[in-house]
């Protein structure tokens, strides 16, 4: 008898154990999910962003993805925002940015390029505002396509 | 946004019942509960899953909406003409009878209390998940899968390597992307926060698979509770589940391909065994199904020859045709895509490598602290570990098949590790805690089938 019941105790602690454990963990989760995740991948302002782009850019076009390579999360969202047009990312903090771009676009006959954030200088595209920054949120993004 | 959840998953789950019929049709029966639904399901969208290949390959970008179409098709003219070819046998545990159930329910309190448990737990599950957006798997691989699926209309090899969109992840098996990407085929648009209700019809798959797989092993109320252990692990209730990996729906595959080994164990098998399609399934979620496949197969095989029962070639052959045509599709389609693997180094040329050694216990150190992880599974492992030991003196041969599955299954998960490229800590840190998601239902199952056992064998 007292096998069972120590038996019972065992199991009784281990299951209050991850009760507790379970509870205390689903409650973190609601609190940050309702908190801080956001509940879409692409919000309204990119959204926006990508209908403008598509407005510009015709489809099947490529493009290509000047910003920082290793914000990678950014590098992807924009890339499968942006499919099933192609989009290849130029790392914009490289010093040769400029030339990166020059060999991606001969090679690849890309004739635009959206940059995170202000563009290398010395490329052969025209680039201009295409959002403004949002304070705290995001920077500029520039639409830049090729000189003729 | 709330209609539109509301849609694609009503959508999810007539998609999931549509995979069912086609399962039924593979199985040639008809089911008769929930539990056997479950199986159909997981067999229907593992065999279009491995069709795709040769499908991508002779139908060119008509491959996926030729797999809906044939899939309706298939499902409509099984509703319409199929009859049953034979009575479901097994062992009826799964046969849902309402008023059955339902007095049952209400004569046993406990049972009561574990699936008002469940219920919380898969309503908070069901919330969160329409709430919050992909994670970093289920976008970047899974999810991207689909969209190219969608809009390729086949398995390809995807845009050029210099935009570096998907890489090394081209390499694994499609049954989630075909999936996500059929759910996206009647909106005639690929929307990523259309493929999160996937994870709902596994996790209801999930709580399914682990009631039938600890059914097969105790009684209905041990069951239930194993259920309710299962869905507040905060390894399964939370986190990366939420977020469309795909560990969650292997997990479910893993413990209904269980389910159905134990079932196997004392039946005849052949063709149209669910337990030969479900093993193949496992092959089509993750590279780590087909570790798995060896795993159950060996010690089904095994136990079947502890058992006395004969085993037949006339029967066997048959049941590996399903996961040998699975297997031939998977290398086929990885020797084809010619992506290689970043991770990991050939196992063969690693074992020769005194270094490969030389990180044991570091692996097992790490792996340890991961078992261990109270915020993640409680005590389940310590818990497992304890079961084991009883199990393998005291416990029935199915016990025994499900524990040493289990063992086995975490064992591989930890020695993959051998062969990582990767620097060994960060590898194990971002993967294991997942990886043990797979195993989790059958560790819970061998807990409670020792906790019960005790229990009778105990004097009251």
């Amino acid at each position: 008898m007292w096998t069972r019941r120590a038996l019972h105790l065992v199991v009784g602690g281990c299951l209050a154990t991850n009760a507790v454990v379970g509870v205390r963990a689903l409650r973190h989760e609601i609190v940050v999910d309702f908190r801080y995740a956001p509940s879409r991948m692409f919000d309204a302002a990119h959204v926006e962003m990508i209908r403008r782009i598509d407005a510009v850019v015709p489809p099947e076009v490529p493009i290509l993805l000047v910003c920082r390579e290793d914000d990678i999360w950014l590098n992807r969202l924009w890339q499968r925002a942006l499919y099933p047009r192609m989009s290849f990312v130029v790392n914009v903090e490289h010093p040769s940015a400029g030339k990166d771009l020059h060999a991606l676009s001969k090679k690849f006959g890309i004739g635009y390029a959206l940059a995170v954030g202000r563009p290398p200088a010395n490329s052969e595209f025209v680039w201009q505002i295409a959002f403004p920054p949002l304070p705290g949120y995001r920077p500029a993004y520039w639409l830049g396509s090729l000189r003729r | 946004m709330m209609g539109a959840r509301l849609t694609s998953t009503v959508l999810a789950f007539l998609l999931a019942g549509v995979f069912a019929l086609n399962g039924e049709v593979i199985l040639g029966r008809r089911s008769l509960g929930i539990g056997h639904w479950n199986v159909a399901f997981i067999v229907g969208l593992g065999f279009w899953s491995a069709l795709l290949f040769p499908l991508s390959l002779t139908m060119g970008n008509l491959a996926v909406d030729g797999t809906f179409g044939m899939t309706l098709a298939a499902a409509a003219a099984w509703l319409l003409w199929g009859r049953p070819g034979r009575a479901e046998p097994g062992s009826g545990s799964m046969r849902f009878h309402y008023k059955e159930w339902v007095g049952a329910i209400l004569r046993r309190p406990a049972m009561l209390a574990a699936i008002a448990l469940t219920a919380v737990a898969a309503a908070v599950f069901a919330i969160l998940s329409w709430r919050t957006a992909l994670g970093w798997d289920g976008f970047e691989i899974w999810a991207t899968r689909a969209q190219m699926l969608f809009y390729e209309g086949r398995l390809t090899h995807g845009p050029p390597p210099e935009t570096g969109f998907i890489g090394r992840a081209l390499r694994y098996p499609p049954m989630i992307p075909l999936f996500e990407a059929l759910l996206a085929t009647p909106l005639g648009r690929f929307d990523f926060e259309w493929t999160k209700p996937v994870f709902l019809v596994f996790y209801v798959s999930l709580l399914t698979s682990t009631f039938g797989l600890v059914r097969r092993l105790t009684d209905g109320t041990s069951a239930a509770f194993a259920t309710a252990i299962v869905v507040w692990l905060p390894g399964i209730a939370t986190q990366w589940n939420l977020g469309g990996y795909c560990d969650l729906p292997m997990a479910a595959v893993l413990a209904a391909a269980a389910g159905e080994c134990v079932d196997a164990l004392t039946q005849k098998i052949g063709f149209r065994s669910a337990a030969a399609w479900l093993l193949a399934s496992l092959t089509m979620l993750k590279l780590e199904g087909e570790i798995y496949l060896y795993i159950l197969a060996s010690f089904w095989l095994l136990t079947r020859r502890l058992s006395g029962r004969k085993l037949p070639g006339s029967e066997l052959v048959p049941a590996v045709l399903p996961a040998a045509a699975f297997l031939l599709a998977g290398v086929s389609y990885r020797s084809w895509i010619r992506v290689p693997s970043a991770g990991f180094s050939p196992v063969f040329g690693s074992l020769l490598t005194a270094s490969t050694y030389g990180r044991v216990p570091e692996i097992l150190r790490l792996c340890a602290r991961w078992l261990g992880d109270m915020n993640l599974w409680g005590v389940l492992w310590p818990a497992f570990g304890a079961a084991t030991l009883f199990i393998l003196l005291r416990g029935s041969m199915a016990e025994r098949f499900v524990m040493l599955s289990c063992l086995f299954a975490v064992g591989a998960d930890s020695a993959v590790f051998l062969f990582t490229r990767w620097t060994l800590q960060p590898h194990v840190d971002s993967s294991y805690q997942r990886l043990l998601e797979h195993s989790a239902p059958l560790a819970v199952a061998t807990c409670v089938a020792a906790f019960a056992r005790v229990r009778r064998s105990s004097p009251a």
